[in-house]
């Protein structure tokens, strides 16, 4: 397998979606050393050199996180270098990883719908989408609080190898909840009205020495 | 006296009736509405690069040094803001989405519960309509035409406002008549 990673997180190595895709990794290499081309879409000088990347690689995987309900605008910049390619991929098989900080898969099946269609446009073989909710915070978190996520992405590395897909189980389990149930909605607007909810933001408000400016709306002409 | 926002994504120079046809629904509407365009081909804006700073540093503002903040300012005080997109690779131009991104100053990082999804609550007091102007030069079609629909419905439950309209230009402009006609 000839395959090529393309993490689209405006962060680049210092992301969440990184963490993911190393994650992916341990799991692709578990059997042997397969050559994975690993490249940054914030390096968007780079994109048009990519294209090469892609059409030269058997499998690709583009790993993002969920911007404003969608892709980041960095991501739909190489997608907009990939419209040339139109119709032209018939040889390569392509997946997508969506993450998000919010805890539904849901809010990322909109995007999911455009990943397939896009993967059809290129004439390319969909190998999926696999959503990730509740990411934000990975790379700051220690291992033991990652464990089973890290396991579940070793997984689908070690699957796509033997496989040469995803594997459908592992992707229902990653992707989890579609939505949060009444009762843990209820518990969280209960939460949210205490600050327990709002303890990061707090913590990097606080930190930040700006918890007081914390509602400014400085572009407001209505008072 | 109500205000629109016209944030053009237009890439170049090859659709112009279009924008002669919004210029002249705009004027029709001079007496009760102002309107402020924004041309992204004139534009310095930059991507969000996901620092977060917007949340936690600078409340509200973006740290990065570009345009962006005027058309903040500018889309946060009107009363319907619209954008104008080619439709690349199916959907709307990396001009417009990076625009998009870089709209989440105008909400709070704190999350609520809004019809059982978590959303970022408000950090406005109102928030402007949305539409939506599309350009499909390849013909894409309905199906990308769907899509994009669908995502801005999202984008504005997230912006806690609606889609007023979702149009391709190849259609007539009524419909975005209408909506700036009745604001």
């Amino acid at each position: 397998m000839q395959l090529v990673i393309f993490n689209g997180s405006p962060r680049g190595k210092n992301s969440n979606s990184e963490v993911i895709i190393q994650w992916l990794i341990e799991g692709l290499q578990q059997e042997a050393d397969n050559p994975i081309d690993l490249l940054y879409l914030n390096k968007t000088q780079n994109h048009q050199s990519y294209i090469s990347r892609i059409q030269a690689s058997d499998t690709a995987l583009i790993v993002f996180p969920l911007y404003t309900d969608c892709m980041p605008g960095i991501v739909m910049a190489f997608f907009e270098a990939l419209e040339p390619l139109r119709k032209s991929l018939s040889g390569l098989k392509l997946g997508f990883v969506v993450h998000s900080g919010f805890p539904e898969a849901h809010q990322s099946r909109f995007v999911e719908k455009y990943l397939q269609w896009l993967a059809e446009e290129l004439d390319a073989k969909y190998m999926g989408t696999v959503i990730m909710g509740s990411s934000e915070g990975i790379r700051s978190m220690s291992s033991s609080m990652t464990k089973k996520k890290r396991k579940l992405f070793n997984q689908l590395g070690n699957s796509l190898l033997l496989e040469n897909q995803f594997n459908v189980e592992i992707v229902k389990k990653i992707a989890g909840r579609e939505k949060m149930s009444n009762f843990a909605a209820q518990c969280f607007s209960i939460l949210s009205k205490t600050g327990i909810t709002n303890y990061y933001w707090n913590s990097q408000l606080k930190k930040n020495k700006v918890y007081q400016d914390r509602f400014a709306k400085p572009y407001s002409e209505r008072h | 006296m109500k205000r629109i926002t016209i944030i053009n994504g237009m890439s170049d120079n090859s659709y112009l009736t279009l924008e002669h046809e919004l210029e002249v629904i705009l004027n029709k509407n001079k007496a009760n509405i102002e309107f402020e365009c924004f041309d992204l081909r004139n534009m310095d804006i930059n991507y969000c690069c996901g620092c977060w700073s917007c949340w936690v540093k600078t409340p509200g503002r973006c740290i990065q040094e570009d345009e962006m903040p005027r058309l903040l300012k500018s889309m946060i005080n009107s009363h319907l803001t619209v954008f104008v997109s080619p439709v690349h690779m199916g959907f709307v131009s990396a001009n417009i989405k990076k625009v998009n991104d870089k709209m989440i100053p105008l909400l709070h990082p704190y999350i609520g519960i809004f019809n059982g999804e978590c959303h970022h609550i408000k950090r406005y007091d109102q928030y402007p309509k949305l539409g939506l102007i599309l350009v499909d030069r390849i013909s894409y079609g309905k199906d990308s035409y769907d899509m994009i629909t669908s995502i801005y419905q999202r984008l504005a439950i997230n912006m806690k406002t609606e889609l007023a309209f979702s149009i391709l230009s190849d259609g007539n402009m009524e419909e975005v008549d209408y909506a700036i006609s009745h604001l």
